[in-house]
């Protein structure tokens, strides 16, 4: 049931309600906007509105690098702004539905239907449920179909555009590719449409004359023709086909966010996000992203550090992420960590290199930057089985990450976390045999360097077929068979002492593989499974694949079907799009795996065809603007811990020698009013570190406050968005 | 301190520092009582008197004064020589409250009480 777009709701009322509402539902801070840096402009100040929505928790949406792209994006320019609303949680949709109050924006509280263009960011297929709760919550109508000349242009992008096709009836219009390459173009067109008072598809028609603009309700895909193929068709003569994807020939600075918002509340991801990448060739057979984000394009060093080391004061954060697909990889990833660990590791703030290779450079970079903390040490090689690691095209061995591995250990790493996949094209059970062994090689080598206190955990995620890759017309493996794999190796990793397994729950991996694969038929499905009580697939206490089941069969899907193989010859949903790479290509790596053919990195200079015009020349490396690291550097924060344990830097060479910080505890006193009710007791005492890190006339350190700290456990009880107005507390020693 | 106030979210000010001696006790140590002003939700007056609440529940109230507005003022123990000490969802709920009704109490945690240390319990110092 959605919320009725008749009535005029002013951003007021919309505040007024959330006094009411907030105290009874669970984490209330993420519906208030409660956060440093976001933007506020005055409705009546820009001609352009656009609400920014992404069909996840807040935590979730806030850790999104490409929503605060977005958000900059839009921002900048003087005639538009952006907000920002996020899934609501099922108990505050309820809320908000009880009380008549509808999806509204963080910054504004004015109601999401108010806006020009309603952007929806489609990062997993198991968001997609969250697009009718979305709608419904705002007063849109959910098809696209059925909206009137009036209420936002529903507008869809994201990395599930590979495949649109699912939740193409939802959606006007679909951006394929890089907001950076065509969004600007969008924002104009729907500002003048508006403006000239243009009708509904008026303005369709001009928005799909936009390279990388997709119109769903100009084509039509027709499932079994005469000749029993199906194929698409478009409806208006201003419809392209294919679709082709754009992108960003270059990686402008001035697109990234200048002042990140900082978040109050809690979120997944709690640090300061900055892309140094887009784009990898390695060439991972199952990797949709591999395959979509094509060329690489990387960031210059130079601004990049320059920047997050302005933005690390600027914020407080403690942590700092070097946001790539394949970290190691950037070509100045050497020079750059050299710099950061530098400048950030004295303030107390780490570096964090997710996406790292399994091998020993990226053991010297993790330990380049580890002077902070030495959480685990990640690695993703998919498989335990060279074999199976030479269809998917990963190119390194058993060996050599045990290599590696013995580098981490030696460095002092006491975990190592393994990635790994099952149901991969081949697989067998003696592939997953040797992930076992692989993991018990792991722990006998750990254990041999550093004892007993070693640990590795296996985490286990089932193989999906995705759009764009090789791998597009495998298979799913199917659940009771992956149910099964799961089985042998929980039995065997019972006998490893040392070891953890983890694994996906098959049942969603089946669901996304549905989504990731349908056609037009799905986005009946969808809205049915939603209408069921379907939400929140993504979380393991909301995900009713009954719900789901229903679904479908009310819909006539035939779920094995759509799970099976695909037939090479036959014409796919995503065919409508023109993803720059080949379908050509695809097919021949696809035909390379089964011979376990190894396909090369073209970052270094071979172009294999992929279909990315310029012959490798749309690559753009960074220049090496940074000095490298000498080869006999010490490590950059290496020295003796004083006595509060904090490492004091080596002198440079006929430097003299710095004095050690002198830290003293000190009792705050602080009053808790306002919005600032609704934090938890965590909530505060984060930003209250935050604040003390970022304020100049402060220590470069403040310690980080636990929920186990003495204080923490005696906080006497007030019910949720109660004040408090003194309150005492102390960072611990 | 203005200027880390500045850095703070809306509502949450930092009103005093103090800097502490090495060796000072932990807050939690410290910590003795709390204050609260709990509004009395409609037609429903709270007691004069903590007289109805149990004995190991109106043990841990130090103070207990009923505004002419039918505003609560509390001052609750959060130590007890028995063990932990009765939260003031405790002390609500054995007032009839239900749980579901909670979030609908108006209640301001007026202030937190530390014990001065070494210098005896009797003494103490509102922070």
């Amino acid at each position: 049931m959605g919320v009725s777009s008749t009535t005029v709701i002013e951003p007021q009322s919309v505040r007024a309600a959330l006094e009411a509402i907030l105290p009874r539902v669970q984490k209330p801070a993420r519906y208030l906007g409660m956060e440093r840096n976001l933007i506020r402009k005055p409705w009546d100040s820009v001609a352009l509105h656009v609400a920014l929505a992404f069909p996840d928790t807040y935590e979730i949406g806030m850790s999104h690098q490409g929503s605060r792209i977005l958000y900059h994006l839009v921002n900048r320019r003087a005639d538009a702004l952006a907000e920002r609303t996020y899934a609501p949680w099922p108990d505050m949709g309820a809320a908000l539905r009880r009380a008549g109050v509808p999806l509204y924006t963080l910054e504004s509280y004015r109601p999401v239907a108010d806006f020009d263009i309603l952007g929806i960011t489609l990062q997993s297929e198991l968001n997609y449920i969250n697009i009718p709760y979305l709608l419904d919550l705002a007063g849109v109508a959910r098809c696209a179909g059925d909206r009137g000349e009036t209420g936002p242009i529903v507008l869809g992008g994201g990395p599930c555009t590979a495949n649109p096709e699912p939740v193409a009836d939802f959606f006007d219009a679909i951006l394929i590719g890089d907001a950076e390459a065509s969004l600007d173009a969008i924002l104009d067109t729907v500002r003048d449409a508006r403006r000239e008072g243009a009708p509904r598809l008026e303005l369709l028609r001009r928005l799909s004359g936009i390279p990388g603009v997709y119109v769903p309700r100009f084509y039509r895909w027709e499932p079994g023709r005469d000749d029993g193929l199906p194929a698409h068709e478009t409806l208006d003569p201003a419809a392209p086909l294919p679709v082709r994807r754009v992108w960003a020939e270059r990686l402008d600075p001035a697109d990234q966010p200048q002042t990140p918002i900082v978040p109050f509340a809690e979120v997944i991801q709690d640090r300061l996000g900055m892309e140094i990448m887009r784009g990898c060739t390695q060439g991972c057979r199952f990797c949709q992203a591999g395959y979509w984000y094509r060329p690489v394009r990387e960031h210059d060093p130079d601004i990049v550090a320059e920047r997050m080391e302005r933005q690390a004061r600027e914020t407080g954060f403690e942590e700092v992420g070097l946001l790539s697909l394949s970290t190691a990889d950037y070509s100045q990833i050497g020079p750059l960590v050299h710099r950061l660990a530098g400048s950030l590791g004295p303030r107390r703030v780490s570096v964090s290199l997710p996406s790292l290779r399994a091998d020993a450079f990226s053991v010297r970079l993790a330990e380049a930057v580890s002077t902070v903390r030495k959480s685990g040490f990640t690695f993703a090689p998919e498989t335990g089985s060279d074999r199976l690691r030479r269809v998917i095209n990963k190119t390194f061995t058993n060996a050599d990450m045990l290599r590696a591995a013995e580098s981490a250990f030696a460095s002092g790493w006491n975990l190592i976390k393994v990635y790994a996949m099952i149901g991969l094209p081949t697989e067998t059970d003696e592939d997953l045999e040797e992930l076992a062994r692989l993991a018990e090689q792991l722990v006998a080598m750990g254990r041999k360097i550093r004892g007993r206190k070693v640990e590795v955990k296996i985490s286990v995620g089932c193989f999906v077929p995705k759009a764009w890759t090789p791998f597009q017309w495998e298979p799913f493996s199917g659940v009771e068979e992956l149910g099964r794999r799961i089985r042998l190796l929980r039995r065997r990793f019972h006998r490893i002492r040392g070891a953890r397994l983890s694994w996906n729950e098959p049942r969603e991996a089946a669901l996304e593989a549905i989504l990731s694969r349908g056609d037009r038929r799905l986005g009946a499905v969808i809205s049915r499974a939603h209408d069921l009580g379907a939400v929140f697939d993504g979380w393991n206490e909301h995900l009713d694949l009954k719900a789901w089941e229903r679904a479908l069969e009310e819909r006539g899907i035939d779920v094995e079907t759509e799970l099976g193989e695909r037939d090479i010859r036959a014409p796919l949903p995503w065919d409508l799009i023109d993803a720059g790479v080949r379908k050509g290509y695809l097919k021949a790596e696809l035909r390379r795996s089964r011979n376990e053919a190894a396909t090369g990195d073209c970052k270094w200079g071979h172009c294999y065809r992929c279909g990315i015009p310029g012959d490798g020349k749309d690559i753009r490396l960074a220049a090496p603007k940074l000095p490298p690291p000498p080869e006999d550097a010490p490590a950059v924060t290496s020295g003796t811990p004083n006595e509060h344990g904090h490492t004091v830097p080596l002198p440079a060479a006929g430097q003299p020698a710095q004095q050690a910080a002198v830290y003293r505890k000190y009792r705050f006193t602080y009053a808790k009013r306002g919005d600032a009710r609704f934090l938890s007791h965590r909530m505060v005492m984060d930003a209250l570190e935050r604040a003390l890190r970022e304020s100049p006339s402060t220590i470069p350190r403040a310690t980080t406050p636990t929920s186990g700290c003495p204080w923490a456990r005696r906080c006497p009880w007030v019910p949720k968005g109660s004040p408090s107005l003194s309150t005492s507390s102390a960072p611990p020693p | 301190m203005e200027a880390i106030n500045a850095l703070l979210p809306g509502g949450l000010e930092i009103l005093d520092a103090t800097p502490l001696l090495p060796g000072a006790p932990s807050l939690g140590k410290l910590a003795d009582a709390a204050r609260y002003r709990v509004a009395s939700l409609p037609e429903r007056p709270w007691p004069h008197d903590p007289g109805a609440l149990p004995p190991e529940i109106r043990s841990a109230v130090n103070r207990w004064k009923r505004d002419g507005d039918g505003t609560l003022r509390l001052e609750l123990a959060l130590r007890s020589p028995t063990g932990s000490a009765p939260s003031l969802k405790k002390v609500l709920m054995a007032l009839g409250v239900a749980e579901e009704e909670l979030p609908s109490v108006r209640i301001v945690r007026e202030s937190v009480l530390l014990r001065r240390p070494k210098s005896g319990a009797p003494s103490r110092s509102e922070g």
